[in-house]
């Protein structure tokens, strides 16, 4: 499980910072734009996850 | 620009490009470069004539959103996105597993994975332009290294292993033919980057001279390939070049070369990888409006890398996803740009152009 986290700590750090460029262009009033990219990091996250978890679970 | 589309296809004969039209058309897998070239060059020619008469200053992308509306235009972005992450998924496991089998068996393919992945995403954080350099440097290495590779197996050719003419036969080889032309990915990435070439009107020259190139390229390496393995046994081998650097047996002094082709066959999939990813970033750029690309790069490297590792063994991705994704691509690479620009020529303009 210690291995699982540390594992998604890089994973975690694109996720924050491509929600942080989401916001970004929230600010922009681009908000689709802004959905769009928090769509790709919430997936990144996920697909990031699911494999982590079958490799160390 | 050349350069980088050049490596772009080339950079197949490394992969499994060999063994599957080594599959299809035994004796005659050369011929199957030629065939898909010529079909490339068609294709070519048809998109430059639609864009010189219709739109003259813009890339495909821009087309869609200039003709056919955001809601449109950013579905076929995420196509076109979900084509290039895929492609990107599916080399970058492919160079993995080669790597781990060959040269690291001790490393974790996610180690191997993982260090592709930083230096793909570095490359295309660096820009079009960068990769494009780039490639100019690495072009010459790689055909030296080609052809180096190629001569120095002289002493294995058996010219007679290229005969029967015709391989498994003329239908077998246009099917396989049909199958793999896919490999010439050059023409959509070329329409993408349409825009961002230093002259839009270069597009023919440069359709032309990188397909012609890589066609070169392709059919050269399957001649040698096919002078020095038997058909049965080139279907088998998954990693084409190696199995040809570890034959170099040139007396005391030259033998086992391999670990010097591996730097180039390492090089080239890493420019090719930056490509395909970098083109996934604009398209979705492109089609959502994005005011920049670069922020994206590393979540989308991520889901390349994940995805990648998703295949439960090297097996599977060789078998079915490569093979699916050969088969059907041509949808993405020759026919949405062909239909979707003649569509667009008929459609007002709708959207801004930026």
């Amino acid at each position: 499980m210690i291995r699982f986290f540390a594992s998604m700590l890089i994973p975690l750090w694109i996720f924050v910072y491509t929600i942080q460029f989401g916001r970004w262009m929230q600010k922009k009033k681009l908000n689709i734009a802004a959905a769009s990219v928090y769509v790709v990091a919430c997936l990144s996250l996920a697909v990031a996850g699911a494999v982590f978890w079958k490799v160390y679970l | 620009m050349t350069a980088m589309l050049t490596i772009l296809v080339a950079v197949h004969s490394f992969l499994n490009y060999p063994r599957i039209v080594s599959s299809s058309a035994y004796e005659a897998a050369w011929m199957e470069p030629v065939l898909s070239g010529v079909i490339s060059l068609v294709v070519v020619l048809i998109l430059d004539a639609l864009f010189r008469r219709y739109f003259s200053n813009m890339g495909l992308v821009e087309v869609f959103r200039d003709r056919f509306g955001p809601v449109v235009t950013g579905a076929l972005s995420v196509v076109i996105a979900l084509y290039f992450l895929v492609i990107t998924a599916t080399i970058m496991r492919e160079f993995s597993e080669n790597v781990i089998t060959t040269v690291l068996p001790n490393t974790p393919i996610y180690i191997v994975g993982g260090l592709f992945v930083c230096a793909v995403v570095y490359v295309a954080f660096c820009g079009l332009e960068a990769i494009a350099r780039v490639s100019f440097l690495a072009l010459p290495v790689f055909i030296v290294g080609i052809f180096a590779l190629c001569l120095f197996t002289i002493n294995q050719w058996k010219p007679v292993l290229l005969l029967p003419f015709w391989g498994s036969g003329v239908p077998n080889i246009v099917w396989g033919t049909l199958d793999s032309t896919t490999i010439f990915s050059n023409i959509i990435v070329l329409c993408m980057i349409r825009i961002h070439t230093h002259d839009p009107k270069e597009f023919r020259t440069i359709g032309i001279k990188s397909t012609l190139y890589a066609t070169f390229i392709l059919a050269l390496f399957l001649v040698v390939y096919h002078m020095v393995f038997m058909p049965q046994e080139a279907n088998k081998l998954t990693s084409p070049m190696y199995s040809l650097a570890r034959i170099i047996h040139i007396g005391r002094f030259f033998q086992r070369l391999e670990s010097i082709f591996i730097f180039m066959w390492v090089s080239a999939a890493v420019v090719k990888m930056a490509i395909t990813l970098w083109c996934a970033a604009y398209a979705l750029s492109v089609g959502f409006n994005w005011p920049v690309l670069r922020p994206i790069l590393p979540a989308l490297g991520l889901l390349c890398f994940a995805g990648s590792l998703l295949p439960k063994d090297m097996a599977f991705v060789l078998d079915y996803l490569d093979v699916i994704v050969w088969k059907w691509a041509w949808l993405i690479e020759f026919a949405l740009p062909m239909v979707g620009l003649w569509l667009a020529a008929l459609l007002p303009r709708k959207g801004r152009v930026v």
